[in-house]
């Protein structure tokens, strides 16, 4: 499906009888003339803002791929694909280890606990209906057991998180389409106990993003737009940690952990909560893939409203993994933010970075199916 | 080709006239297009040519503080965004929850997105950064740099915006597994 094409004709077709005979006059206030014959002199010093900071860390030419150290990373990581199910793959070979099929609709969510023996599948049952599976995976990557979790959500779930111990997931909704319930919900595993917060009106249009639990299993952090300036320029994300065991439902009382950021994805959160892990994405006008790097931000001292400045870890560029160039990509950190994996669709091709900047392409992994990923 | 004529810039000497008579232009040349931006992005013609109204209007009190003229064409591009945007608020969330998703047969959805108005309610549902900067860079076929000005963002924030925006879409349209 070609959406750039299918807007692009949607549009052409709904404005077809717009034309410049059928506008109405434009309808101006008389204008009041300014009394007296001072105007006001305004001269506007246009400040040239230099803005561009190209670091290219050149870090030697063209690395081909290294070997990773035998332990590094989490062994299997988790993928949904075109038949609606989830696979487990092995990290280092990118072979299937095991197929999870829904027991109805398609596997829309997914989220592995770090201690990464338990996962979290949201089954999208109906267009508004939505089941959550528990999945336990043996040491070798097959799956152990299936359970759905008690209960259904009337809604749609974007992204999800689980504690370090599996215990609890955190549900991010989407009801941007068509749906309604709350915006983020955190349900208890072993008995579908859940509870429920929602965004303020006013900021039911930024949507939360990027949930991730602290070391603590407690508070929960999450991504939303960052407020506009009152010049009503874009801030980037903010980061802001939500206290599960509090009163109240409303989203916006959790703290900011971190003010005005530029878009990132996957933050990981340090075992002391006091730096968070990232995955920055570059890609070009088409969309092309540039570089995917693991960065890392620590909110300043006193406050965690203020930007924080964001240090690149690791980069992997296109030139290193040409002549691969992935289109439709997608990446994740794995829960240390230690590891970064990138997924490419189109490309039938996984890689897999560490925070030395070695890295290596799956060399079993030939699927283009792949949607989400998890790890 | 792009469907709106937005590359062309404003007419050269606007500065030497009334303010009524420089706006007047920029309404003759650029009126159409911004209509049809506007319609693109709430849906009905009579919002739409009053959100374009409004933003002329607007242009028109602020003209003797505009600090470059030269601008106003963007000014009025960013205007009729932020009023879409508030019509989109004002309706509010339940309205547009109302509408029921893509139907879930193969064959309906197939016939759904034959209809231009399916498709276009989809991106209406999005954030409306991701909205405004799908409907800007592949409607209106605008760079990542004329985007990035008119929104107010990096250009950056036009590439994430344009990649959450897809896959949203996809999503909606029934494509992502």
């Amino acid at each position: 499906m070609n959406i750039e094409r299918l807007l692009k004709d949607a549009a052409a077709a709904e404005t077809r009888e717009v034309t410049r005979e059928s506008l109405p006059p434009l309808n101006l206030p008389a204008r009041r003339r300014p009394a007296g014959r001072w105007t006001v002199p305004v001269a506007a010093v246009l400040t040239v803002i230099a803005v561009v900071v190209v670091t290219v860390t050149v870090r030697g030419t063209l690395r081909g791929p290294e070997p990773l150290g035998a332990h590094d990373g989490p062994a299997y990581f988790l993928a949904t694909h075109r038949e609606g199910g989830a696979g487990v793959f092995d990290s280092w070979t990118g072979r299937m280890v095991a197929d999870i099929k829904p027991r109805a609709g398609h596997y829309a969510a997914l989220a592995v606990a770090a201690g990464r023996r338990t996962a979290f599948l949201a089954d999208e049952t109906g267009p508004c209906s939505t089941r959550i599976d528990k999945v336990t995976i043996r040491r070798d990557g097959s799956v152990a057991s299936r359970t759905t979790l008690p209960g259904e959500f009337g809604t749609r779930v974007d992204e999800m998180a689980a504690t370090a111990n599996g215990t609890r997931v955190a549900l991010v909704f989407n009801n941007l389409t068509g749906c309604r319930g709350d915006d983020v919900a955190v349900v208890d595993a072993s008995s579908g106990a859940r509870r429920g917060w929602r965004l303020p009106p006013a900021r039911a249009d930024s949507p939360v993003q990027s949930p991730v639990w602290a070391a603590d299993g407690r508070t929960l952090f999450f991504a939303t737009d960052a407020p506009e300036s009152p010049q009503g320029d874009d801030r980037g994300f903010e980061l802001r940690a939500l206290d599960t065991a509090t009163t109240g439902t409303d989203l916006l009382h959790a703290r900011t952990a971190l003010g005005g950021t530029a878009y990132l994805t996957s933050f990981r959160p340090s075992p002391d909560g006091r730096a968070f892990r990232a995955v920055e994405e570059d890609t070009a006008d088409d969309g092309t893939f540039r570089s995917a790097a693991i960065v890392e931000l620590t909110p300043p001292a006193g406050g965690g409203s203020g930007k924080a400045p964001v240090r690149t870890i690791a980069r992997m560029t296109a030139r290193q993994i040409a002549p691969a160039a992935p289109v439709d990509f997608r990446t994740t950190l794995d829960a240390t933010g230690g590891h970064l994996l990138v997924s490419s669709r189109r490309d039938r091709a996984v890689f897999r970075m560490d925070d030395d900047g070695r890295f290596r392409r799956l060399p079993d992994m030939h699927r283009t199916d792949l949607g989400l990923i998890a790890w | 080709m792009s469907l709106l004529n937005f590359r062309q810039e404003g007419p050269p000497d606007l500065v030497v006239h009334s303010p009524e008579r420089a706006v007047t232009r920029l309404y003759e040349a650029h009126a159409l297009d911004l209509v049809r931006l506007a319609l693109v992005m709430v849906g009905d013609r009579p919002t739409a040519e009053d959100v374009v109204q409004d933003s002329f209007l607007g242009l028109y009190r602020r003209w003797g503080r505009l600090k470059d003229t030269g601008k106003a064409l963007t000014y009025l591009r960013s205007s009729v965004l932020n009023n879409c945007r508030t019509v989109l608020r004002r309706r509010g969330r339940r309205l547009l929850g109302a509408q029921d998703p893509p139907a879930a047969s193969a064959e309906s959805r197939v016939l759904g997105l034959e209809q231009g108005k399916e498709i276009l309610d989809a991106p209406r549902r999005l954030p409306h950064k991701q909205r405004e900067t799908l409907v800007l860079r592949f409607v209106l076929d605008l760079s990542e740099e004329e985007t990035a000005q008119i929104m107010r963002v990096s250009r950056g924030t036009v590439r994430s915006n344009t990649s959450r925006g897809r896959t949203a879409l996809e999503r909606m349209l029934g494509e992502t597994p």
